[in-house]
């Protein structure tokens, strides 16, 4: 056996050596040595051991030294038998118990800006770093096509036929649809949302069910016939939540919208379509089914599915839209499409498709969060740089004694290390606090914001954070001990007169540069405030006050034919209707910003469209009742009635924007309009109403025409089985909540309500976004201004104490006390105006950077550049207010007497 | 009168009269582990004999480094005192749980 391993490993020899005290280190080590050695066979659990031990004894036989010492029963060790680095951190904690007050400052500072710094970390990570549930998910992208008037919209099946058969650069191409299903035969009928999606979907996004398997392409296409049971994968969270995690839930059966389902697998944690990542997140597809095109039935007509194609090794998203565009020019070419239809198709990376949108507001805030843990360390610098001078005559004898000047350095490093370790633990707290106020502001608007977690890369960041920050905020201090000279200290801390400018110089740049960065927040904040402001300002075309929204979807079986369907909906409203406080109900189709609405061709009489435009409006479908609950403005003609019915004649509403233009100087109502090919009857418009916005607050509104729900079949041929259930109270719209679960489930048990929410929650959802980056920024600049007044004050104050024998003798020799405070108030002035200016001309610069955030407000917003300036100046003015009060209440007398 | 001893004192004084010139804090620190039944910390049992010491009742010496060691180990021995203080401990021991044997033993 080899002494090696009769011996602890050398790292902990050697912490053995150094944390034991010299009297004990031999025999201790020796008594412990031969204890490891017998306990050697043991292996880990003997290192364990002997380092507990040291430690224990370390610990212990110093306390009982120091006992000793105490009660006189021991001599005090006469040589430095501490590390020094230790002596320097013991000397650095008596420091700074003598000043509790600017440790504090210190602390609170650091604290705050590495707890923003952190927290802002943790979210730009958790939804941009950490990787998509994809195998390499920088290779993946999502299909789109465009059109004439259509900027990015879905493919239809034919064309994902001819890109998986035509492309050079992508290896494979899925296609997928995302519906609602109703779930039986586990528990209670749940409602959730699925994705329809092609047998080789996993493959493309390269992820393998964690249980079971997926489909394959045969059983999609077998998968058509009513007889087979529909083959389904279930999500993870759906599968702990339906059958509690049982890896027997494999080959359960199921009853999936009254068809009979068989479960064949289940997909890892996390896993979702990158569709429920934006649109869906509310209600992410948790299962997923086989979809077929069969290429005897596809059509180039149908654009209503979500591609995404894995590219070929070497292959980039741009040249896989090279590629589609190649092929859509090609399919134009034989003779597909029309060439005024400018049909192309193009690849966008998935990453960029699902984060495109937070990405920029994200980076920005962490730009933001930077500055202010510049402004955290700045204060902190200047406190220390103030301690450091306190000190100079301390730091200039002990040099002249023979310390050498890295021990000075060494032992301002040491203090600033401290401090950052200190204000690091406040800031942790804060960074955990911070995911709370994430949660509350509303994750689903950020994708993957619920996955947000303060894990190791962000302790890691943590750290690297705190080692930036005690670096930054002690070097000044430290290069300042090296630079002194022991005959200038010692007169320059005597009796001085007044401050040398050299001295001034640091600590006045380090709070002009704390003002500019403060002002540039501000700036950050006035212009996310416009926005925001901006936002709640946009007329919706709709009242979400007082309306609660809930989705609806009624299964094939039994609700196959219109009647039924309708009949459903009739009864439904009815009973709703006589809910006690509800004053207006229906269904709708397409809620209102709540999702999104597309379009179909229209053939308007007397309208001829320009060559290579068609004329098309945004189909919605609405019972009557859904208008008026959901406060439209009816501009003139009526709303539907209850007599709009599938016997009767075909009527229609359409928007301003269809009436304006498709009846150009022409009245609408009366007008005639078709939807579908030439065989569908003409439909007769009734009433105008009020634009409304739909996809998004700010997108533009198209031409937009209203369908009765029972008249829909009249020119689809299906009806319409699904949409929301809206509904006007006269109080709280919460309140209506259970009688309208009671309402449905009394007609029929099996529906259940999905979504359910006051329209207010689904507007203010799409306002998260700006919302948060105004949220974050108000918070950011009101703790930098806090930082930066403190900044001001603490170098005025320390001015002042300074400068108070001048004062003495300025007001002995006649000056009056107003000229003392506005030398003062002159100074913090001076400050203001310098950080102003630097700030100004760095908002100048940095603004172009959130010019895409903006709404409604311009980079360079006047009012924002005036009113922070304006801010900032009080800020400081009040700052310098105090300690100007101090320099005035000087007492000639007292400060003479000193001399 | 003999000095009082706590318990930990009388497990490790108990301890080098069992080990005899074998008794260097390591084994001292093993013996009261095993005998005690409990975790014993080496740092614990240098106190406790600096104490001892202290007080006269044991005494140490430093003994050269054995074969293929560097360091040199302390070893303890009983001083008369206390043995005297031991002896006292255990006739308390005694005194005190005498007729009680059949109640300390029936749990």
């Amino acid at each position: 056996m080899t002494s090696s391993a009769l011996t602890p490993p050398r790292w902990l020899r050697g912490f053995a050596e150094r944390v034991l005290d010299p009297r004990d280190r031999e025999f201790l080590l020796a008594d412990l040595d031969d204890e490891f050695a017998a306990r050697r066979s043991s292996g880990r659990a003997a290192t364990v051991w002997y380092a507990a031990q040291v430690t224990h004894a370390a610990w212990t036989r110093r306390r009982e030294r120091r006992r000793l010492v105490k009660a006189g029963v021991l001599a005090p060790s006469g040589g430095q038998m501490l590390n020094a680095w230790w002596s320097d951190v013991l000397a650095g904690l008596r420091g700074f118990r003598r000043q509790p007050g600017s440790v504090a400052i210190v602390v609170l500072s650091l604290g705050l800006g590495v707890g923003a710094a952190t927290a802002m970390y943790t979210v730009v990570r958790g939804v941009l770093v950490a990787p998509l549930p994809y195998r390499d998910p920088g290779n993946l992208v999502t299909i789109w096509s465009r059109w004439t008037n259509f900027d990015k919209t879905w493919v239809s099946d034919q064309e994902v036929l001819d890109y998986q058969a035509r492309t050079r650069a992508m290896s494979g191409i899925a296609a997928w649809d995302v519906t609602r299903v109703t779930l039986t035969g586990a528990g209670d009928a749940v409602r959730v949302g699925a994705g329809l999606t092609t047998a080789n979907a996993f493959d493309v996004f390269g992820v393998r069910p964690i249980l079971g398997r997926t489909y394959t392409e045969d059983e999609a296409r077998a998968g058509g016939s009513p007889e087979q049971p529909v083959l389904v994968v279930l999500s993870y969270g759906l599968w702990q939540r339906q059958f509690g995690g049982d890896a027997g839930a494999i080959e359960r059966h199921l009853d999936l919208n009254g068809r009979p389902a068989r479960i064949v697998g289940v997909m890892p944690r996390g896993f979702q379509l990158p569709t429920d990542f934006g649109d869906d997140a509310a209600e992410p597809s948790e299962l997923w089914a086989p979809m077929y095109f069969d290429p005897k039935h596809t059509d180039r007509g149908s654009h209503g599915f979500y591609a995404a194609g894995r590219l070929k090794p070497g292959a980039s998203a741009a040249q896989a839209s090279d590629d589609l565009a190649a092929i859509a020019s090609a399919l134009t070419a034989e003779g597909q499409y029309t060439p005024q239809d400018h049909f192309t198709a193009f690849a966008v990376p998935v990453e960029d498709e699902i984060f495109g949108g937070v990405r920029r507001p994200l980076y920005v805030l962490l730009g933001a969060v930077g500055f202010l843990m510049l402004i955290a360390c700045a204060n902190a610098g200047a406190i220390l740089l103030a301690r450091a001078e306190a000190r100079q005559r301390e730091f200039a004898t002990r040099a002249a004694l023979g310390a050498n000047r890295w021990r000075l350095v060494r032992q301002q490093l040491v203090e600033g290390a401290l401090l950052a370790i200190a204000g690091s633990v406040a800031g942790l707290s804060l960074a955990f606090g911070a995911k709370r106020v994430l949660d509350a502001i509303g994750p689903t608007a950020i994708p993957r914001a619920s996955a947000v977690a303060v894990d190791w890369h962000v302790a890691l960041f943590l750290v690297g954070a705190c080692a930036v920050a005690a670096l930054l905020c002690s070097l000044p201090p430290a290069f300042r001990a090296f630079r002194i000279g022991l005959v200038g200290s010692l007169r320059d801390g005597g009796a001085q007169m007044s401050v040398g400018g050299h001295r001034l110089r640091l600590r006045s740049t380090l709070v002009v540069v704390q003002l500019a960065f403060a002002l540039l927040l501000l700036t950050g904040t006035g212009l996310m405030l416009r926005t925001l402001w901006s936002l709640q300002k946009i007329d919706l075309g709709f009242t979400p006050a007082n309306v609660m929204t809930a989705r609806i979807a009624l299964p094939a079986r039994p609700y196959g034919t219109p009647q039924q369907v309708n009949a459903f909906f009739a009864a439904l409203l009815d009973r709703v209707r006589a809910i006690p406080g509800v004053t207006s109900a229906g269904i709708i189709r397409a809620l209102p910003i709540g999702s999104t609405i597309g379009d179909r061709g229209v053939a308007v009489d007397g309208y001829t469209p320009p060559v290579g435009r068609g004329s098309q409006g945004d189909w919605q479908v609405a019972t009557d009742g859904a208008l008026e609950a959901l406060g439209e403005r009816l501009i003139r003609g009526r709303f539907f009635t209850a007599a709009d019915t599938l016997e009767t004649a075909p009527v229609a509403l359409v928007n301003q924007t269809m009436a304006a233009r498709y009846w150009e100087g022409r009245d609408a109502i009366g007008g005639r309009f078709k939807t579908g090919g030439a065989t569908t009857p003409w439909i007769t418009v009734v009433g105008i109403v009020g634009d409304v916005r739909h996809n998004g607050i700010t997108t533009a509104i198209k031409p937009k025409f209203y369908r009765p729900y029972p008249q829909w079949t009249q020119n689809a041929g299906n009806p319409v089985n699904t949409g929301t259930i809206v509904v006007r109270t006269a109080g709280d719209p919460e309140q209506v909540a259970g009688a309208l679960r009671a309402a449905t489930r009394a007609i029929d048990p099996a529906i259940p309500l999905a979504a359910m929410r006051p329209m207010t929650d689904v507007v203010n959802t799409s306002l998260t976004a700006p919302r948060l980056t105004s949220t974050v920024f108000l918070g950011f600049a009101g703790v930098a201004l806090v930082l930066s007044a403190l900044g001001v004050y603490g170098l005025l104050v320390y001015l002042v104490s300074q400068r108070s024998r001048e004062i003495g003798i300025r007001v002995a020799i006649g000056a009056q006390r107003g000229q003392i405070v506005s030398l003062f108030f002159g100074h913090g002035l001076r400050l203001a105006a310098a950080g102003i200016a630097l700030g100004v001309a760095m908002a100048l610069l940095l603004t172009r950077t959130v010019a895409g955030l903006l709404y409604g407000v311009p980079p360079l917003d006047p009012a924002t550049f005036g009113v922070g300036p304006l801010v900032l100046l009080v800020v400081a003015l009040v700052a310098s207010f105090l300690p100007a009060r101090r320099a005035a209440a000087v007492d000639p007398v007292v400060e003479l007497k000193r001399m | 009168m003999p000095a009082y001893l706590g318990e930990f004192e009388q497990l490790v004084l108990l301890a080098i009269l069992r080990l005899g010139p074998r008794a260097t804090g390591g084994a001292i620190r093993a013996a009261v582990e095993e005998g005690g039944r409990r975790t014993v910390w080496i740092g614990a049992v240098h106190t406790t004999l600096d104490r001892l010491d202290a007080k006269g009742l044991v005494r140490s010496r430093l003994v050269p480094p054995a074969d293929g060691t560097d360091r040199r180990r302390k070893v303890y021995a009983i001083e008369p005192a206390g043995r005297a203080a031991i002896a006292q401990a255990h006739e308390t021991w005694v005194r005190m749980t005498r007729g009680l044997k059949p109640k300390l033993e029936s749990r």
